[in-house]
């Protein structure tokens, strides 16, 4: 037997689990309400409380992997050039380190958008701009802006690196926390992501888990690793997954669908490579593990937004389909709009269900949608041709879906397939996957101890992850 | 790695390059990307079938001193049309814009296909058969590279 417990701060719980490392197993889950807004010990004393009372093995002193998305997560800006290319670069780059994009802008940033960055009062920045050799002007622009703003984030520089030490160095002349980082983009279709993201843990850890007062868990718990943002976690985990461990095969090309209450977001690890022959792939080259965050579709806060996007007669027809009634616009209306303002609204009845099963497809499906790349065919001179932007997604073998509506609603798989969507606007969307659920809401743990214990997380994600009903 | 000053300490002129709309001709535009790498210009090369759009972003994310386009199917006239307008419009009308290939497949007189993409805004335009090292000889001179 031998102990590792994974502790995820939430904003609204402090979630727990404990595991044997030795033989894969659970052995328990807690979750208590959340405590960061006053001592976040309270709320992790409570989860260890609530852990150990289930598990005769003291666990006092077992080793303990954190992450946390509590205080609003890592909430960045990102600044760059050209929409489609540096600031594309940045937010990937953004998202992929586990971060909320509070804000993205592109070109020379005129004062109106410094007061708005001064105003959001992110977490932290990340400015780019020009490729290696490329654009000085603009990335120097907005250096300078940020440098006389009042903005008190740390900003990592990360552009043209002819020009990024000049940059960096004036925002240090003016007191601010600068960072020097490579190029996301130092060619045009080259994006290098590895060293910020190294840069953006560092200050994850060093600042901003301080500012929130989350680094106080290291008095209490044997910590091992880093406090890492959660949607990183996942990321570990849908890379764990798909890889595999210690001589246990992985599953391939897997994409991880988490629907909450304001955002849906999409994780794949795949190439996303074309399948079909002769696809030409055009835009800014793909990672294998990508992160797309929605956050105009959410099962609560933004229900009435899903509605807007995919059309009330749709959803009401999704729902329908799976109510013993016909269910009526009217209806599903007046729910979205008690969803709206009810953030812990549980479902009643089948209608009800119906309907948050209608509205969580119609979600997946448009978030896998624009997290899926597409093929546009070009008539030739010499025929048809196939133009691919983003991921080729359509080979993905497995989907698994985390989040409330999935792990509690009726009619999980159905939610779920939502991520097949329709093939008429030639998105690249998983065809035939397996769909999994994450009944125990695990995922974070499985990534965070995959860093020590490979193997243990891989027997884990297979027990706990089960065939979507 | 091509990346970097030159001993000069001037900066390296940039070109954007690649076949323009939806023509998949991929050999001439690579055939003038390798001569003009020769030639000491860092070439931000995009390939075949590339949107006009594609061009004039790659171009602001480079700070391109020039765009060579490459046509080779006919359809210039489409993919062309307004193109300099386009760059204006995008803050980047400084910068030098040449045309070559297969530009039209009817039969009309050079000069009037010339000043038609002239119109377009194109510097310069080149007929069938130009070889690399005229439009570097003409690029360096009306970059101002030459000594």
């Amino acid at each position: 037997m031998e102990l590792a417990i994974a502790v995820d701060f939430g904003s609204t719980f402090t979630k727990g689990a404990a595991f044997d490392v030795t033989s894969g197993k659970l052995l328990g889950v807690a979750y208590q309400p959340s405590t960061v807004e006053s001592d976040i010990r309270i709320g992790l004393r409570a989860v260890l409380d609530q852990l150990q009372s289930g598990i005769r093995h003291p666990i006092a002193g077992a080793p303990t992997h954190v992450c946390s998305s509590a205080a609003g997560g890592l909430r960045m800006v990102v600044i760059g050039l050209v929409p489609s290319l540096s600031l594309e670069a940045a937010q990937r780059a953004a998202l992929g380190a586990g971060a909320k994009i509070i804000g993205a802008f592109g070109h020379k940033l005129p004062p109106m958008v410094l007061r708005q960055i001064e105003a959001a009062n992110p977490d932290l920045i990340l400015l780019a701009g020009g490729i290696d050799g490329g654009d000085e002007a603009t990335i120097q622009h907005n250096a300078r802006m940020l440098a006389e703003s009042a903005v008190k984030a740390p900003i990592i520089v990360a552009g043209n690196y002819s020009i990024s030490g000049e940059c960096h160095q004036l925002l240090v002349e003016h007191g601010k926390a600068g960072l020097l980082a490579p190029n996301i983009l130092p060619e045009i279709d080259r994006i290098e992501i590895d060293k910020v993201h190294a840069t953006i843990r560092d200050l994850f850890v060093r600042h901003i888990t301080r500012a929130k007062g989350i680094d106080q868990v290291v008095n209490e718990v044997r910590l091992i690793g880093e406090i890492i943002p959660t949607p990183s976690a996942v990321l570990a985990a849908c890379q764990l997954l798909s890889d595999g461990a210690n001589g246990r095969k992985g599953w391939g090309d897997i994409v991880i669908a988490d629907i909450g209450g304001a955002t849906t977001d999409i994780h794949s690890a795949a190439t996303g490579a074309p399948t079909r022959p002769g696809a030409i792939p055009r835009g800014l080259p793909e990672l294998f593990l990508k992160r797309t965050v929605e956050g105009d579709l959410g099962m609560r806060a933004n229900a009435a937004t899903i509605v807007e996007r995919a059309g009330a007669a749709h959803v009401v027809a999704l729902a329908s389909s799976l109510a013993n009634e016909t269910i009526s616009e009217v209806q599903l209306r007046s729910y979205v709009e008690r969803l709206g303002t009810n953030s812990n609204y549980v479902p009643s009845g089948d209608t009800e269900s119906a309907m948050d099963a209608g509205l969580a497809h119609a979600a997946i499906c448009i978030a896998m949608q624009r997290h899926a790349g597409k093929l546009r065919e070009v008539f030739t001179a010499s025929g048809a041709a196939l133009l691919q932007y983003g991921k080729d997604l359509s080979n993905v073998a497995t989907v698994i879906g985390v989040g409330g509506v999935l792990a509690r609603g009726r009619h999980a798989r159905f939610a779920l397939q939502g991520v097949v969507g329709s093939k008429a606007d030639g998105s690249l969307c998983p065809t035939k996957p397996r769909f999994l659920i994450d009944r125990s809401y695990i995922l974070y743990a499985i990534g965070l101890i995959a860093a020590t214990n490979g193997a243990a997380a891989f027997d884990l994600a297979e027990t706990l992850l089960t065939e979507a009903q | 790695m091509s990346q970097g000053e030159r001993s000069s300490g001037r900066r390296q002129p940039v070109i954007v390059l690649g076949t323009i709309g939806h023509d998949a001709h991929i050999v001439g535009s690579s055939v003038v990307r390798f001569a003009l790498e020769e030639a000491g210009f860092k070439v931000v090369f995009l390939g075949a079938v590339v949107p006009p759009e594609e061009f004039i972003a790659a171009a602001k994310e480079s700070a391109a001193d020039a765009i060579l386009v490459s046509s080779l199917y006919g359809m210039a006239r489409i993919d062309c049309a307004d193109f300099g307008a386009k760059c204006e419009e995008a803050g980047i009308g400084h910068v030098r814009l040449y045309l070559g290939g297969i530009l039209v497949t009817d039969p009309e007189e050079w000069p009037e296909t010339e000043a038609l993409f002239r119109s377009y805004g194109f510097h310069r335009v080149y007929p069938p058969q130009t070889k690399p090292n005229v439009a570097i000889a003409d690029l360096k001179s009306d970059l101002g590279l030459t000594a």
